[in-house]
Formats: C-alpha cells, structure tokens, sequence
C-alpha cells in the first residue's frame, strides 16, 4: 500500500518556488532517505507534508485515501514529524511534552506510560522527567523531541536531520527505534546529510536540487549528492 | 613580553558595523515606505509649520510667563526632581538592566578582553549618549525659550548626575527576584513620602544632599559586587532585544519584535512541574501558555471595549443596546481569532488537534472575558431597573452562546478545512444579534431570549460541535 503519495506538488512563498512539482510514493514499512544539498527544499517538503506550508498547487494523498485538502485533522493523526530543531515548549516539562503528544495522538494512558519508559530509559533521560526544556542540553532537548514523535504509531514517520545533536549511544538506539518501526509497517521519510549511515538503512532516495526531484529510486542507485549549482 | 590587545578598537569595530547594520536596515525600511517626493514636501510641510510657530508668530512670547514662573521655582522643581529620578531609576530595573550589556559584549568578554572593561566602556557610552540628547533639548529650550542658562544647566546637570549616580543600583536590583524588587521599591516609594513630609521642616537642599549622599554610599557598597550574581543571560537576552528593537523596521515589514523570553512564569512554581493527571489540564495549560504569549493583545482589545463601554453610558439608551450588540459581536470575533491563531503558534502547529476539546475549554476562558464586559453592562441594566430587566440580561447571554457557538464552529471547519454550512445557526445568530440591538427601543424583543434559550437547550441534546 502506498503510504504517501505526492502529485506534482509545489510550495510557493513570496513568489519564490521552493518545490517545484514534486512528484513522489513511499511504499508501507520502507525507509525513504531525501537528500540534496543545503536550501535544496527538504525541510520545506517535509513541512507541506505536515501542512505547516501551505501548497501552491498538486495533491498530497494518505494511506491512499486521505486528501490533505479534504481530510486534513485525519491527515495530521496519520503522520508524526519530527523536527530539526526541538520545537519544545518553555513552560512545559519533558514529562508533560510527552503527555501532550499521547493527548494529541489519543494513545491509551498505560501504553503511552510504557512507551515512555522504554524509550527515556533508552534514551538516558530518566532522571530528567521533571526538568524545563532549559535545563536541558541541546542534545537532550533533541531525544525529548525523539520520544514525543516516536511516542505514537502512525503509518508515517516524518525526521528532518535525525542525528543531528545526538551522542552515539543515542543515535544506535534512534536507529533500533526506527527499524522497530519499520518492521511494524511505518513508513520514514527522512532527511540527512550523514549519507554513509543511511545507505545501511534506507531502502529508497529521493534527491532535490534546487526544489526540484533531480533523480529516485533504489538505494543502491545513489551515488553522491550534487552540488546546489549545475557547474 | 605578550602584547594586550586594544579593547577600544574591538569595542569601536562592533558599535560601527552594529550602526550600519542598523542604518542599513532603516534605509531598506524607509525606501519601502516613504517615495523621494513625498518625503521632501513632507520636509518642506515641516520646516514651514516650525518657521511660522517659532520664527515668524510669536509663539514663544506667550508662554513667556509660564517660562518665568518656571524658572522662579526651580528649587522646588529640582527638588522633585531629585526624588523622582531615583524612583524612576529603581521602576526601570523592572524591566532592564540599565548598561546595554548585549550578547555581543558577552562574546567580547570571551575574547582576551576584561569584563570589567567591556562593561564600563558599555555604561560610558550610554552616559555620553545621555548627555548628547540632554545637550540637544537644552540647546533648543535655549534657543526657543526665554529660560537662562544657567537654570537648564541645572536641569542637564541634575539628570547627569542622577544617571551616573544610579546606574550601579539598578544594575543589581535588575538582578533580584521580583518580590525582593518589589519591596525594595516600595520601600523606596515609602521613604520619598517621609522626604516630602519632612519638606516644610527641612531646607529642601537638606533633604535632597541626604538623598545623593544615601545613594552614593550605596554605590560605594555595591562597587565591589558589581559582577557577583548576575543573570547574565536575562541581561543579554533584554539588551538584545532593546537594541535590535527598531519600530521602523517593524512597521515596514509589518512583523513585531518580541522580547524572547526563556524564563516564564510557569517555572517558579514546583506545582507546574508535576506531571498532567487529567486532559483537562493540559487544555487549559496549553490555553494559558497561549494567552501569557498573547497577554498585551488581549489587555489592548479588553481595554479597547471598556472605553467602547464607558463611552456608551454617555450616549441616548436605545444607542446603548445597539452599542453592547456591537462590543458582544467584536468581543466574540477577536477570542474566535486567538483561537484559530493558537493552532499556529508552537508545537501545536505540528499535533493533530481536536478542535472540539480546545474549543470547549476555550470557551470557559472566553465566558471569562465575556463576564469581565458584562459587569458595566449589568450595572447600566441596574441603573435603568424595569420588568424587562431580568430578559435583557437573559438576551444578552443567550446571543453571546449562540454567536460564539457558530463562530467557533465556522472556524474550526476552516481550521480543519471542511466546508461549513452552519447556514440555521449564522441566522439564528443574526437574529439574536438584532434583537439585542433594537431591545433598547424594544423591550418586547427581549422575549426573543427565551425561544434562544429554548434553541440552545434543545442543541445541547445535539451539539453542533460534534
């Protein structure tokens, strides 16, 4: 089944064009790796699928039945986001981040309460339930903002710069966390610039230059990223 | 031997590139806003009103005797002066520093230059920038106005002095915990009564050497703690924001600067940190957060519909109820926007929502307001008692329930982008809201309110927010 898919997709803002008919699938339960050099349009693709970015044109389809456009709150429920910098809130602690997220994702008490000490205890976090973002290292603020996306289990899974900020120990146990996902039948769309360590995951690329699909296909297809500019 | 390098140098290197960034961005604001020819008749418009203020009338002779009676109480304006500014001083340590130690100068410090320096040379600029601006006012009061010397001099001194004078105790008291500002304040506020009790029994003079002499000790005992304790973020983070605060900018590019602030409210009480043990209060937690982000907004347009209010009182009554009607109908359409607004702002903005949930405790917080505005109201209904009275108040809650209950519900469509057809509801709500109006004139309309109380029972049983 086709988890996502996107039709001739373009995000227009200030009339720049930041996608520009972008046209993709992700199949359930694979990892789909996009790539590109910096200002390619990743994130601003990633934000038009979580419908922060309004688009200008094309169609954005769920689990092939759910229009953004139509369906948009069922939308939102079927996808979790995961974003480069933590979008954490300043008078909310770590423990209350993740009751926001269970809330949002309407996850039964005991089983988010379970998820949660799977993964703070995985994530070294324990000790920190009750602390403000503030306190926090930069590092811990980006596994807090791990958990909460990785807390509910919608059929799409979406990560900007996934490793970004995290110690090694922490990034063995993301990936752990992700290929549990994967075998669960979610589908990952993530952005990275750590190539190598996506090639051993990912089952698919999909690679922007200049807000453009430049090349897809199989992982085992991608060779390096291009530059921004065509020489 | 290794060589020290120069602070000044560093120091100048960073005031002149933040000054043409500054100029920069300015130039960029005003090409935006204002066209070449406008702006020269504008010039033109100004110096011509100046000229004939000024130069040609006689402006200046007329207010001749004010400008004497002025300067024949200098000694006592002094002397309010000089308890002023140290209350105006402490008032300010509420809000800033006082030395615009910004996150540059922090930086700075982290380079091979002393801290202590950095910061002097900091409070030395704003002290010379001061007496700029006070030269400048002085020079034109002397041009314009029959005043002496020697009285502005006075003036431009006693300002000198009190800024040098009370730069290090707002400084530290920036620094304290709002209850200790707070008492510290009023303490202050309470000594400058006693000063002013002691007035007709002290030379003026007295009074005021007693009060520099306090406060210069103060200083004195301060100095050596002057780098101890300081919140060196909070310091940077207002400093920041003072000097990147450019309303022009703000104005062109129609964006406001907002303070950043990492430290709320919420984190002084251990009580916040406790986990959530119901939905409930998450809601209302995630409403409040909302509206502490929003609160000069929400005060603007409360603030805006009390005057709206207390202007009505002085109108023809039928005027009145026309006037609540539309105080009812701008109140329900600002709150509907706050709540759209709140599915954009933060993590909010990537969750899925159930816009019913947030409506409905939104809603408690919007009857908040909604009381808040119905308490002059009710007092004009008291003033003008009848029979009808107890409908009036009836029709004016019945009509806000109805007209929030669909304009919520058609914001909530959008939100979700479904297409609404509330069309039974919007007209409900129309008819409500013309019956307020009229129910001046009249007062059988009020009757209106019980068919509207019978509409809203009947829709609890089905509530259009499904």
């Amino acid at each position: 089944m086709k988890t996502l898919e996107v039709v001739e997709l373009s995000v227009e803002i200030d009339q720049n064009l930041l996608i520009d008919h972008a046209s993709f699938t992700l199949e359930e339960g694979t990892i789909t790796a996009l790539v590109g050099h910096n200002g390619a349009g990743k994130s601003t693709l990633l934000k038009a699928i979580v419908g922060m970015l309004s688009k200008s044109q094309g169609k954005i389809i769920f689990n092939e039945t759910y229009h953004q456009d139509e369906d948009f709150l069922t939308c939102k429920l079927l996808l979790a986001y995961l974003p480069e910098e933590p979008m954490l809130l300043t008078e909310l602690t770590v423990m209350q981040h993740f009751q926001l997220y269970g809330m949002s994702y309407e996850l039964a008490k005991n089983e988010m309460n379970q998820r949660i000490e799977e993964m703070v205890k995985g994530f070294e976090l324990s000790d920190k339930l009750n602390e403000y973002p503030e306190s926090l290292s930069k590092g811990m603020r980006q596994k807090v903002q791990t958990i909460c996306a990785l807390l509910p289990d919608t059929p799409l899974l979406l990560i900007d710069e996934p490793f970004m900020g995290l110690d090694i120990y922490a990034i063995d146990y993301f990936e752990q966390l992700m290929k549990e996902k994967v075998a669960k039948g979610t589908t990952i769309l993530v952005t990275t610039h750590q190539l190598d360590r996506m090639k051993g995951m990912a089952d698919n690329y999909i690679m922007l230059q200049q807000g453009k699909i430049h090349s897809q296909g199989p992982i085992d297809q991608f060779v390096t990223i291009d530059r921004r500019m065509d020489e | 031997m290794i060589r020290q390098p120069s602070l000044l140098k560093s120091f100048f290197f960073i005031r002149v590139h933040r000054f043409k960034k500054k100029r920069k961005l300015n130039k960029q604001a005003s090409q935006l806003l204002f066209d070449k020819t406008t702006t020269v008749y504008l010039v033109l418009l100004l110096a011509y009103t100046f000229a004939s203020m000024f130069i040609f009338s006689d402006t200046t002779a007329m207010y001749k005797d004010y400008f004497i009676f002025l300067e024949q109480q200098a000694e006592d304006v002094i002397w309010v002066l000089t308890i002023v500014l140290p209350v105006r001083s402490m008032f300010h340590a509420f809000r800033e520093p006082g030395v615009l130690y910004s996150s540059a100068e922090y930086q700075l410090a982290l380079l091979p230059y002393p801290r202590g320096n950095i910061w002097f040379l900091t409070l030395l600029e704003r002290w010379l920038k001061r007496l700029l601006i006070y030269s400048l006012i002085a020079g034109v009061a002397l041009l314009l106005t029959p005043l002496s010397l020697s009285f502005i001099l006075t003036f431009v001194a006693t300002f000198v002095m009190f800024d040098i004078i009370m730069a290090i105790p707002q400084w530290k008291l920036f620094q304290q915990h709002f209850a200790k500002k707070m008492m510290l304040f009023l303490l202050a506020v309470v000594l400058v009564g006693i000063a002013s009790l002691l007035n007709p029994l002290l030379e003026p003079k007295l009074i005021a050497s007693l009060l520099i002499s306090c406060i210069v000790l103060v200083n004195l005992f301060l100095l050596p703690h002057v780098f101890s304790h300081i919140n060196w973020s909070k310091v940077t983070e207002i400093n920041d924001y003072t000097i990147w605060r450019m309303p022009l900018l703000a104005f062109a590019s129609k964006t406001k600067f907002k303070r950043p602030k990492r430290y709320t409210l919420f984190q002084n009480s251990s009580k916040n940190k406790l986990p959530f043990t119901t939905e409930g209060q998450i809601y209302n937690r995630l409403w409040k957060i909302y509206f502490i982000k929003q609160q000069a907004i929400i005060f603007r347009a409360l603030g805006t519909l009390f005057v709206l209010i207390a202007v009505l009182f002085f109108v023809p009554i039928w005027l009145f109820y026309i006037g609540i009607a539309v105080m009812l109908y701008v109140y329900i359409s600002i709150a509907v926007s706050f709540y759209a607004d709140r599915f954009s702002n933060d993590v909010i903005e990537v969750l899925p929502w159930s816009t019913k949930n947030y409506a409905n405790y939104f809603s408690q917080w919007m009857r908040l307001g909604a009381m808040l505005l119905f308490i002059p109201v009710l007092f004009f209904y008291f003033m003008h008692l009848s029979w009808w009275t107890p409908l009036h108040i009836l029709l004016f809650w019945t009509t806000y329930r109805c007209v929030k209950e669909v304009k919520l519900m058609k914001m909530a469509h959008s939100l979700t982008r479904k297409k609404s057809v509330l069309q039974v509801e919007e007209t409900i709500g129309t008819v409500a809201m013309v019956c307020l109006s009229l129910s001046g004139i009249y007062s059988f309309l009020t009757i209106s309110s019980l068919v509207l109380l019978f509409l809203l029972y009947k829709r609890s049983s089905k509530p259009i927010f499904s």
